[in-house]
């Protein structure tokens, strides 16, 4: 951070810590402390800690300004983007603490060294989050270029010794990918082209027997609870299309939801502010491309 | 209301295929409309900041997604198309979520009938019987405002009542609860409406597109605007003088609703007073017959037991009709007019003309004030002709012409935008001049330094970044002393002393004895305080002062006035944009009625009465001989009255039994006139005195111009007809003046107007046509390019040495202070949804229902050393009465003092209040007495 504000003149850093994340936010203090104390921090630049008051969708930078200045947890439009008018009007530089974390060994070492971490012809290491269906979640780092059965692998495998159904590789948000895709290269390019995205960089593994409508609209739902109600087409699109698959899989729906959809997936992609909501029907979308007949399947079973 | 800042540079971008140049920082929507493209929009309206929440407004400018065109900027080579296939499919399916949860009958569309939600779903040929998205479970409606509907059904969440609340009203009552699909429009804290801090001003109501936030029906049936007749007028209430458009029933003859309306001096902003308290026009209380007192109703004397004086049974609002109309019986014209002209003119042959007196009404129009002036000087042949001025700005005026040689404003409120410092003293603004206030506010909010200065922390107070609350009467003082600091640490302007004023030496010497911890001691406000609030006042580049009735009312209102006017000058504070003097005026023609002349020591356009040349002009315009001495003032009129001097009376739109301080004194002075005329739209406390009665026309039934406070002159248009036999004003003070034997004709108001402005040099050049549609500023020398000049005086004044002059006074305390008698300090004014004497605001359903009864403030501290809470009854009592009422808890009014507004003639303020005089405005001490206060029980 100090360096990052060393090249963009910053006099001020933030470190933005969900509130349950209480250990962490310690560590920070404590590092906080300890480097004013040798007089990295304090004259020149200065790093407080502030502690969110909750919400996914602060994870949003704008959301996390209007947080950070004391206001609901709301997207802004942009542009402008933070870089142009961010925190209190002022350009603003915000990066993940992974990012910044890298530089000082990227300084260090060089960037032939940082390319030669990678494997099968990508570049660097990347941390990467595994739930779902594996024996071992949690955070991995790998060699840029790992496939995600490999990932999964060190993972300990698909849990109960179950085959792979689905994954979704770059979090909530990206789309279901089918397991015959599980070689793909982790990569931004690579899982791109395979129809997703690396996004959050959290790989979300699902094992065979896995109804996909229950794990979608679980997956949507989310994106609905988490909405901060600021524009349209996500406030109520995401409920409206929760409502319907509820419905669906209550036995009390129709088949509504599959004309709608498409019209819907465009709408809250184009007209949502900020990417929760231009991705939050993803999901459901990537499903229902993969896995349709299981939606035949629910809709058979309506009562109406 | 954050304006953002347009640049100079031009940007070119295409449109559907048009080039379109357009300011740097336009917005695509703007850039659009301004080509005559109109993009859909729910959540915009040009007067709000825009926030881009209902999405409806997207447009392609070639990026990975939509953009919405209302907050996004236009940029050079930017090729935007406004429809397509993608485009239609979002906005239709937009339409149609927001359609889903839609209640079946949108209000909206039963009120102003502008429902842009379904306008939009028209446009898109939904038919929401089709619509497959499921509808929600249903939200709540909440209808405990006395005013606004809410429909949460109905309400998309386009921000548009949050921001008109928060930026255009600066209220902040407003905002959001709950998160995602749960999110709300809350009321402070998710409170309902009606027990909210809401002011019921109706801006969200206005702003708002759907059937979320509607006005309720006021009078008869609301319903849309097509339906109903459009009435482009005025606020018949205060001096800020908003424009109004009127929506007219013809078939009932009743106004419906009212709608703010675009003008330089509100920028169709209304308070609650403005907005919904039109309907007294038509309250069944109107006079509509002449009337003439009955042989056994003499001698004269009160009527109603509130105007007796006694305590009987419930304090009602209203007089009842019962007890009062009996004394009177229906006349016809022929005979009351001829009544009333053959008793003055016997009175004026017996006992001089200076035996009659006439008060006119700050409420009437320029037209009838002039009218009303010409009929006591021309006809009467006295100058005996005052009206509530003096009871409000006489001493600010005073101070005012003997220091800068005019008693208007040097600038318009609005411009305090401009200014670094503003500084409200002695002014209850958001409760008073609601709407001046909202300029006021904004201004703190980006960037001007509020200073507030009053005994009471008010509404405005809590917007100030500095407020000092001043012991009651201390204000001499306290400027005295701010005006050492200045002097001591050279933070005034030399040039300016130097070049545009008088006196300087013998106000340093003055305030040299007047040390911030001399004056602590006085006013109250710490000496370091009273230093850091005048380094930041002496260091602004434009300083503007607002103040009110706190300055004014007091024995010592124009020495008041008189130290604002010495800070303004010795800082060469005035001329220029966001500097100036601005004595807040109350009524909505207050500023017209003096400049009309209704003030006994000058003629129209402050013309001196007893100047030989002066006194020429208008004996050969009027063709008579008029009397050279100047009259007398309202209070002096009562004292007459009161000793036999003053016999007969003429008044017009006033109700001095209400308004004058120290009622009981009134009572007798009233009963003792020979002969009382009075005009008026209801039967008031005054009129119970009267021996002849004449129905007249309220502000809606008739055409004329009104000033106001910041000396726009504006045209009021007749809205409703008048009820019964209810006569225009002017035409009244026309006959009573052709039957007294001097003939006046006039065809209509313009006529009279045309007269007013040949014989006022500051209103040449103005005529009806010219001051549509959103009046002038006087003067304006140009009235066919221009508004008039807002800034006056910037190069020198209208005194004889063109110079201001400093007038240094020392302070003097108030006439009756607190004793262990009398303990408390009595401190009267107004309400928000108040109006003077009540006469039309407790006719006005929504007002009455909002503050319905009397009321007086005392610190929770000093209630509770008396065991007292809010809700109790006490009795108020001085050494000229007693009145009994209840009494509300407010940490505004601080420990040792009481307020009492004035509107309740069951409890009348003015029972209480002393008429100790300003020896230079005449004006009365109604914000220092001293009174007790006892708890006492309530009616039966």
């Amino acid at each position: 951070m100090c360096l990052a504000a060393f090249v963009v003149g910053a006099r001020q850093g933030w470190v933005y810590v969900r509130n349950e994340y209480e250990p962490e936010r310690q560590a920070m203090q404590r590092a906080i402390a300890d480097a004013r104390k040798r007089g990295v921090l304090g004259h020149e630049f200065d790093i407080e800690v502030f502690v969110s008051p909750g919400g996914y969708i602060l994870g949003e930078e704008t959301a996390l300004l209007e947080a950070l200045e004391d206001r609901r947890g709301e997207p802004r439009n942009k542009p402008p983007y933070p870089g142009q008018k961010g925190l209190w009007g002022q350009p603003t530089l915000i990066n993940n603490v992974e990012t910044l974390a890298m530089v000082p060994a990227l300084l260090k070492r060089g960037a032939d060294w940082w390319k030669a971490q990678g494997i099968r012809g990508h570049s660097g290491l990347k941390f990467i989050g595994v739930s779902g269906h594996v024996e071992n979640p949690g955070v991995f780092e790998i060699r840029m270029g790992t496939t995600v059965a490999e990932l999964i692998e060190m993972a300990g495998g698909v849990r109960d010794g179950k085959r792979l159904k689905a994954f979704l590789p770059g979090g909530a948000s990206s789309n279901f990918l089918p397991a015959e895709k599980a070689a793909v290269e982790i990569d931004f390019k690579t899982i791109a082209e395979a129809g997703s995205m690396l996004g959050a960089a959290a790989l979300v593994v699902v094992a065979e027997g896995t109804d996909m409508v229950e794990t979608a609209t679980n997956v949507v739902r989310f994106f609905r609870n988490e909405s901060c109600g600021k524009c349209v087409p996500c406030r109520v699109g995401t409920e409206k299309v929760v409502s319907m698959l509820e419905d669906i899989l209550a036995r009390r729906g129709d088949g509504a939801l599959l004309d709608l959809l498409p019209d819907l997936e465009q709408t809250l992609a184009e007209t949502s502010i900020c990417g929760l909501g231009q991705v939050a029907l993803n999901p459901i979308a990537s499903a229902l491309r993969y896995w349709g007949e299981e939606m035949n399947a629910h809709l058979a079973k309506q009562s109406s | 209301m954050i304006k953002p800042q347009k640049s100079t540079r031009i940007v070119t971008l295409t449109i559907d295929g048009r080039e379109v140049s357009v300011p740097g920082g336009t917005t695509i929507w703007e850039a659009a409309k301004s080509a005559g493209i109109e993009i859909p929009v729910l959540c915009h309206d040009p007067r709000l900041r825009p926030v881009g929440v209902c999405r409806m407004c997207v447009v392609d400018v070639g990026e990975r997604v939509l953009a919405a065109s209302c907050v996004r900027q236009a940029s050079e080579g930017m090729k935007v198309r406004t429809s397509s296939d993608k485009i239609h499919t979002c906005r239709k399916t937009l339409t149609e979520l927001l359609l889903s949860d839609y209640p079946a009958e949108s209000r909206r569309e039963g009120a102003t009938g502008d429902d842009m939600l379904l306008a939009l779903a028209r446009d898109y040929g939904i038919d929401r019987s089709d619509i497959a998205i499921p509808a929600g479970d249903g939200r709540t409606q909440d209808m405990t405002s006395p005013v606004i509907a809410v429909d949460h059904a109905a309400c998309i969440l386009c921000d548009r009542c949050i921001r008109a609340c928060d930026e255009i009203q600066h209220n902040d009552v407003i905002g959001r609860t709950g998160k995602g699909y749960g999110t709300r429009i809350a009321f402070d804290l998710n409170a309902p409406m009606g027990n909210s801090t809401c002011v019921s001003c109706g801006e969200c109501a206005a702003v708002c597109p759907t059937g979320a936030l509607t006005n309720k029906t006021l009078t008869v049936q609301i319903r849309p605007r097509e339906q109903l007749k459009k009435i482009d007028s005025l606020c018949p209430y205060c001096g800020v003088g908003c424009a109004i458009t009127f929506h007219i029933d013809p078939d009932t003859n009743t106004v419906v609703f009212a709608e703010g309306r675009h003008s330089p001096g509100s920028e169709s902003r209304l308070c609650v007073k403005g907005r919904y308290g039109f309907d007294y026009a038509k309250h069944p209380q109107r006079l509509t017959t002449p009337l003439i007192r009955r042989e056994e109703f003499y001698p004269k004397g009160p009527l109603s037991f509130a105007v007796k004086g006694e305590r009987r049974g419930k304090p009602g609002g209203l007089v009842d009709y019962g007890e009062v109309m009996p004394a009177f019986r229906e006349a016809t014209w022929e005979e009351a007019l001829d009544l009333v002209a053959s008793r003055l003119k016997g009175i004026k042959q017996r006992s001089g003309p200076s035996a009659l007196a006439g008060f006119g009404s700050a409420k009437c129009s320029n037209e009838e004030a002039y009218l009303f002036q010409k009929l006591v000087r021309a006809v009467f042949g006295t100058n005996n002709v005052d009206h509530c001025t003096r009871l409000c700005h006489a001493s600010s005026v005073a101070a005012l012409l003997e220091t800068i040689g005019s008693g208007a404003v040097t600038n318009v409120f609005s411009d305090v935008h401009n200014a670094d410092v503003a500084v409200v003293t002695g002014s209850n603004t958001t409760a008073n001049h609601p709407v001046a206030a909202t300029f006021i506010k904004d201004a703190a909010a980006s960037g001007t330094t509020l200073i507030v200065i009053d005994s009471r922390e008010t509404g405005i107070a809590r917007h100030a970044h500095h407020f000092l609350r001043i012991e009651p009467g201390s204000d001499v003082a306290l400027y005295n002393a701010m005006m050492h600091v200045l002097i001591g640490e050279d933070l005034v302007n030399h040039d300016y002393i130097r070049d545009f004023t008088e006196g300087f030496e013998a106000l340093r010497e003055l305030v040299k004895k007047y040390p911030p911890e001399l004056a602590e001691g006085i006013c109250g406000v710490p000496a370091a305080t009273i230093r850091e609030v005048a380094r930041v006042f002496g260091r602004a580049n434009a300083a503007i002062i607002f103040w009110g009735m706190g300055i004014s009312q007091h024995t010592t209102g124009t020495d008041n006035a008189r130290c604002l006017i010495s800070l303004a000058l010795l800082t060469g504070n005035i001329g220029r944009a966001g500097t100036g003097l601005h004595p807040l005026r109350g009524q909505n023609n207050v500023q017209g009625a003096s400049d009309a002349g209704l003030i006994p020591m000058v003629y129209p356009d402050y013309q001196k009465v007893g100047e030989p040349a002066t006194q020429k002009k208008f004996e050969e315009a009027w063709g008579v001989p008029l009397d050279p001495n100047p009259g007398l003032t309202v209070v002096e009129i009562i004292n007459g009255a009161l000793k036999g001097t003053i016999k007969g009376m003429y008044m017009m739109g006033e109700n001095p039994f209400l308004s004058d301080p120290n009622s009981n004194k009134v009572r007798k002075a009233l009963a003792n006139l020979d002969f009382l005329c009075v005009q008026d739209i209801f039967l008031t406390e005054t009129a119970e005195f009267a021996d002849v009665v004449l129905p007249a026309t309220s502000f809606f039934e008739k055409d004329g111009t009104y000033t106001n406070s910041d000396r726009r002159v504006q045209v009021g248009r007749t809205a409703l007809q008048p009820p019964g036999q209810a006569r225009l004003d002017w035409q009244l003070v026309c006959e009573i003046a052709t039957r007294m034997g001097y003939e006046m004709k006039y065809a209509g108001a313009e006529e009279i107007f045309e007269e007013f402005t040949s014989l006022a040099p500051s209103y040449a050049g103005l005529d009806y046509h010219n001051l549509s549609p959103t009046g002038k500023l006087w003067p304006c020398p140009d009235p066919a390019s221009s508004d008039g000049k807002q800034l006056l005086f910037g190069d020198g004044f209208p005194t004889p040495s063109r110079r201001g002059k400093f007038v240094p006074v020392e302070y003097q305390p108030a006439a009756e202070l607190p004793d262990d008698e009398y303990p408390f300090v009595l401190n009267t004014g107004r309400l928000l949804e108040h109006w003077h004497t009540g006469t039309m605001t407790r006719r006005s359903k929504a007002l009455d229902a909002i503050e319905p009864e009397a009321v007086c403030e005392l610190n929770p501290d000093d209630l509770e050393a008396m065991a007292l809470k809010s809700g109790d009854y006490v009795n108020l009592s001085t050494r000229r009465g007693t009145i009994t009422l209840k009494v509300r808890a407010s940490r505004g009014v601080a420990p040792g003092n009481v307020f009492v507004p004035f509107h309740f003639r069951e409890a009348s303020a003015n029972i209480l209040t002393n008429d100790a005089l300003d020896p230079f405005g005449k004006i009365p001490e109604y914000k220092y007495c001293a009174v007790k206060v006892a708890p006492a029980q309530p009616p039966a």
